[in-house]
């Protein structure tokens, strides 16, 4: 895999606040990525200076080596609507859907119609009349038909109902398979599209503190669960990320475990389970133990 | 992950459509609903004058007095308001929009004042051709003036225009540049902007004042007469549109 975006040590500072902490990391082309973090981390920063809307107090990002900034030859292949997305004033849907093709080259009409279907959008609605989920999904439209080689979502499921979130992941996944292109996915609803990602990037207060393969993330942390005494026997020397505990009953979240660790676990009769991808991100990410929460 | 050799449909990063194909999608997306910049205003304008003509005739009617050249009208200048607040509302709403169409923020200046001089001329045009209707029925008959303000005097058809033009490109990039200071610094450089205007007036006044300019002043525009004022307009309409550029080049879309 390549690298189509690669951000150099960028910082962004709004005042004394850094939104963004001197972040690298690199988004590989053709790949879905799941950019993760609590609200107010920075995700949104991110997006809006890898495509240019925003200007970067130092350091430095390039698109296939273009900086985006003003580059008319990047941001053509760009689509990035944003969960706050303004609209122009008494623009009705329809006018999104007759105006989007005339940016995105690769823009497809039947597509589109058939999202409208599935969101069951009224296209004579002006924008402004729109519920938050409707508008919602007018976001997600313009970026799936857009079928950008750089494509950002942004909190694409606010207001968004179970069956429609489906609908979105569905249709992404179809079409991604068909036309692949660089996704990026913030949200924090991170059990419901940890299947579709192949990267995760995890930003907290504005650091990057996860930048990795999904299933190699995956791996990297399981779940042990035994006697409280045979489960403290084994994780002590090891890095535990959590620990949930109900009676003489613990499980904990371990750390890299070599296959030898396995067996030795399994020996000392523990369930070893892997753990989900919201549990390590929520792990890392300042999340509290529920022994302490319950100990409170 | 499989590393199968599967490519976006267009993988040509780093090339762009030319400069003119471009900016005509930027006129377009402006233009995606003709309602607000093209037929509510029209709509409007047309309303006023009917309802002119309709009081026109009711007083020609009660009075008898079929002359009306002292009836005073600035219906017209409503057009001139009306394109000040689209520039407004384009440079507020269309433009954190188009930046996530991924319009750069060149193109969407350049763009929006292509389409600000192409409405200039389109709306001159129309009121050109009516004011000369209306020069050719004595005034729809009663001697009155909607189109052509009697302050307008005997301009012809090109001198029409372009007091019109000039006009509405004055009132375009006031807007545009009025509002691009609201985009790049929100409320707090609207309030700086007002406050500093009001003290460059007051400062402007002071000093025509103490150095005895006023009347210099009024020699300039007399002498320059009324197309000379409308053509000398332009200079100023020019510093606005690099002052707005300039704004709104490194100004980000905010919530």
């Amino acid at each position: 895999m390549t690298a189509i975006v690669e951000v150099t040590n960028v910082t962004k500072r709004y005042g004394s606040l850094k939104a963004v902490n001197d972040a690298s990391f690199t988004l590989q082309e053709n790949a879905i990525h799941g950019l993760l973090g609590r609200n107010g981390a920075g995700k949104t920063t991110l997006m809006q200076l890898i495509t240019g809307q925003e200007f970067a107090t130092s350091g430095q990002i390039t698109v296939m080596g273009h900086s985006p900034v003003e580059n008319a030859g990047v941001l053509h292949h760009t689509c990035f609507i944003k969960e706050s997305q303004k609209y122009p004033e008494d623009f009705r849907i329809k006018h999104v859907l007759k105006s989007a093709p005339w940016f995105f080259p690769n823009w497809n009409s039947d597509l589109g119609a058939s999202l409208v279907e599935d969101f069951r959008l009224p296209v004579n609605r002006k924008i402004k009349k729109l519920s938050r989920g409707q508008l919602s999904a007018v976001g997600v439209i313009v970026g799936l038909a857009s079928r950008a080689p750089l494509t950002f979502f942004d909190e694409p499921y606010l207001g968004l109902d179970a069956v429609a979130r489906h609908t979105f992941y569905d249709r992404l996944l179809a079409d991604y398979a068909v036309h692949p292109r660089t996704v990026v996915l913030s949200t924090h609803l991170i059990d419901e599209v940890a299947n579709l990602l192949e990267r995760v990037i995890v930003i907290d207060e504005g650091a990057i503190i996860i930048n990795a393969d999904a299933d190699s993330l995956r791996a990297s942390a399981t779940t042990v669960a035994g006697k409280r005494e045979d489960v403290e026997a084994f994780v002590t020397g090891r890095e535990v990320l959590g620990r949930e505990s109900i009676g003489g009953l613990v499980s904990a979240t371990v750390a890299d475990l070599s296959a030898n660790d396995r067996s030795v676990a399994v020996k000392a009769g523990l369930d070893l389970s892997p753990v989900s991808l919201q549990q390590l991100i929520v792990r890392r990410t300042g999340g509290l133990d529920v022994e302490q929460e319950n100990a409170a | 992950m499989t590393t199968v050799e599967t490519r976006p449909t267009d993988t040509s990063i780093g090339v762009a459509p030319p400069l003119a194909v471009r900016l005509a999608n930027v006129v377009r997306l402006h233009l995606a609903n003709p309602w607000t910049p093209i037929i509510i205003p029209t709509l409007i304008l047309a309303v006023i004058f009917l309802a002119n003509l309709a009081i026109w005739n009711l007083i020609a009617y009660n009075t008898g007095n079929e002359d009306l050249s002292n009836v005073n009208n600035g219906g017209i200048a409503f057009v001139a308001i009306y394109m000040l607040v689209v520039a407004t509302q384009t440079m507020n709403s269309t433009f954190p929009f188009a930046l996530g169409y991924g319009v750069t923020r060149r193109d969407f200046y350049l763009g929006s004042s292509a389409l600000f001089l192409m409405l200039s001329a389109g709306y001159a045009a129309g009121i050109t051709v009516f004011a000369l209707i209306e020069r050719a029925t004595s005034g729809w008959g009663l001697n009155a003036s909607f189109f052509a303000p009697i302050y307008l005097g005997d301009l012809n058809a090109a001198e029409f225009f372009w007091v019109y033009f000039t006009l509405l490109v004055f009132f375009f990039f006031l807007g545009a540049a009025t509002a691009a200071v609201y985009v790049r610094w929100r409320t707090t450089g609207m309030l700086v902007f007002f406050g500093g205007l009001l003290a460059i007036i007051i400062a402007s006044i002071w000093l025509l004042s103490i150095t005895d300019s006023f009347g210099a002043v009024g020699q300039f525009f007399v002498s320059a007469g009324l197309l000379g004022s409308h053509s000398w307009s332009l200079a100023v309409s020019a510093l606005m549109a690099i002052a707005g550029y300039a704004l709104l080049r490194r100004a980000t879309p905010r919530n």
